[in-house]
């Protein structure tokens, strides 16, 4: 798993950056999507983003953090601390309603997109 | 039992953040980092690594920091929107720290983000506030006439009160409105049911209070109904997460930035105190006198004792924001 993370951070064919560039649009309803059952800390958000794809797609922590804080700031997730005493204490992030309805939006905005885009590469790739 | 070499996270962030002044977001940051490192540290060291070196490799994982801490000061100046305003896309954004007068106004935001109710919501409405009317008239109705089978009908309309209402709030909770997203269903359902419970709990006890030989049942089942209730929704109020937009929020946050500068309760502690002495004194008081006046005279005047000590609370209250009749803007002086 570890070798994944460090395999992927040095090569970055054509193709992965075109579809990251894609992905980091979706930065915020990825993130939303990770806190819809249960709190977690960025470390672990991180982690479950970068395991779910089997570390192809990793979303930078940098941007995470600027996620984070725009997300607090519209309300859609809410932070509060941890009770670790051991090593440093964790920021754990947890989903409001409000983040849930912008999260179903932006699914059911994505599906209608994705159906559309969809439609349309199918319509040039077949013989007219 | 993870051990990890803590101190060169440690150094490392005090060396980040030398050089900028540490507010209080600052700080937070920081403090967020620290763990999120530990946490990745921790992990690191559980399949084996060298504490020095796990620590080197989660800073390095963690990229440039540098710009995260320069977003922190910007933050404060944009906040992107979030799916809003697209009609508004080439105008400037309100400010966060923008002086007062030059930020958009309430109206215009509000006008550039208003949600239309759905036609269906509205039809259903207008039919449930109908069924709750005529439920609301049935069962004034059988509570003053005399009927044989009164108790049996307003048991009813009730119902018809209770329910309407009910379905009502879930309603109206699931629908996206101009300043809130909607709840999710469950939690709609949960104050919907919750609110019909205690109105049906509320008209049991009205029918005992009414009644004239007393029906020990309809307190028995009154009262249960509207604990019960009120369990629920201390439940779903404790647990009750933001649903105000973006956009709701900012104008709130922008109301209270400029505000006048607190009440008086946050100006003077003194008086902040003597009002809350003042008033678990009255409560103390009133509770008590319930609890003779229940035992003396009964349950139909004992809520008098309450009545009573409502209108002393809005005395008090009168007297402690509007001191010696002043508004509290002239004995403030401006921030």
């Amino acid at each position: 798993m570890a070798d994944n993370t460090k395999a992927s951070k040095g090569t970055t064919p054509a193709s992965e950056a075109f579809a990251s560039d894609l992905l980091r649009g979706h930065t915020d309803t990825i993130v939303l999507a990770t806190l819809r059952d249960t709190d977690r800390y960025g470390y672990e958000i991180y982690k479950t983003i970068r395991d779910a794809t089997g570390g192809e797609y990793e979303i930078k922590e940098a941007t995470l953090y600027a996620t984070f804080r725009r997300l607090v700031n519209d309300g859609l997730v809410e932070a509060h601390w941890g009770d670790e005493s051991q090593g440093g204490r964790r920021k754990y992030y947890a989903i409001t309603d409000a983040g849930r309805a912008v999260f179903r939006r932006a699914v059911a905005d994505w599906t209608a997109t994705q159906r559309i885009i969809n439609t349309l590469l199918e319509l040039k790739g077949s013989p007219s | 039992m993870t051990r990890y070499d803590t101190s060169t996270i440690h150094r490392y962030l005090d060396g980040v953040f030398a050089n900028i002044p540490l507010t209080p977001d600052v700080q937070d940051l920081k403090e967020e980092i620290r763990g999120n490192l530990a946490a990745r540290v921790a992990e690191l060291e559980a399949s084996g690594a060298d504490p020095t070196a796990a620590s080197r490799k989660a800073i390095k994982e963690l990229g440039d920091i540098d710009e995260i801490i320069a977003q922190l000061g910007d933050d404060e100046a944009e906040t992107p929107p979030v799916g809003a305003a697209r009609s508004g896309a080439g105008r400037p954004r309100p400010h966060r720290s923008a002086p007062p007068g030059v930020r958009v106004s309430t109206t215009e935001a509000y006008l550039r983000n208003k949600v239309r109710p759905h036609p269906g919501y509205v039809a259903r409405t207008v039919l449930l506030s109908l069924a709750t009317a005529v439920g609301a008239v049935a069962y004034i109705i059988a509570l003053v006439g005399g009927d044989s089978s009164w108790v049996l009908s307003a048991g009813a309309a009730a119902c018809v009160v209770a329910i309407p209402i009910g379905l009502l709030v879930t309603d109206s909770l699931v629908q996206e409105t101009t300043a809130n997203h909607p709840l999710p269903l469950w939690r709609a359902i949960g104050y919907g049911l919750s609110t019909a419970v205690i109105l049906g709990g509320l008209a049991l006890l009205g029918l005992y209070v009414a009644a004239s030989p007393r029906d020990a049942w309809l307190v028995m089942a009154g009262v249960p109904l509207v604990v019960l209730a009120i369990v629920a929704y201390s439940y779903l109020g404790a647990t009750q997460t933001n649903r105000k937009k973006a956009w709701a929020r900012e104008v709130e946050h922008d109301f209270f930035a400029n505000a006048q500068p607190a009440n008086r309760l946050e100006e003077d502690p003194a008086a902040a105190a003597r009002f809350g002495i003042f008033s678990g004194i009255l409560w103390i008081t009133a509770i008590g006198a319930f609890i003779v006046l229940s035992i003396q005279i009964g349950f139909a005047w004992s809520w008098v004792a309450f009545f009573a000590a409502l209108l002393i609370q809005m005395a008090l209250v009168a007297g402690m924001v509007f001191p010696h009749g002043l508004p509290p803007s002239s004995t403030t002086q401006g921030k």
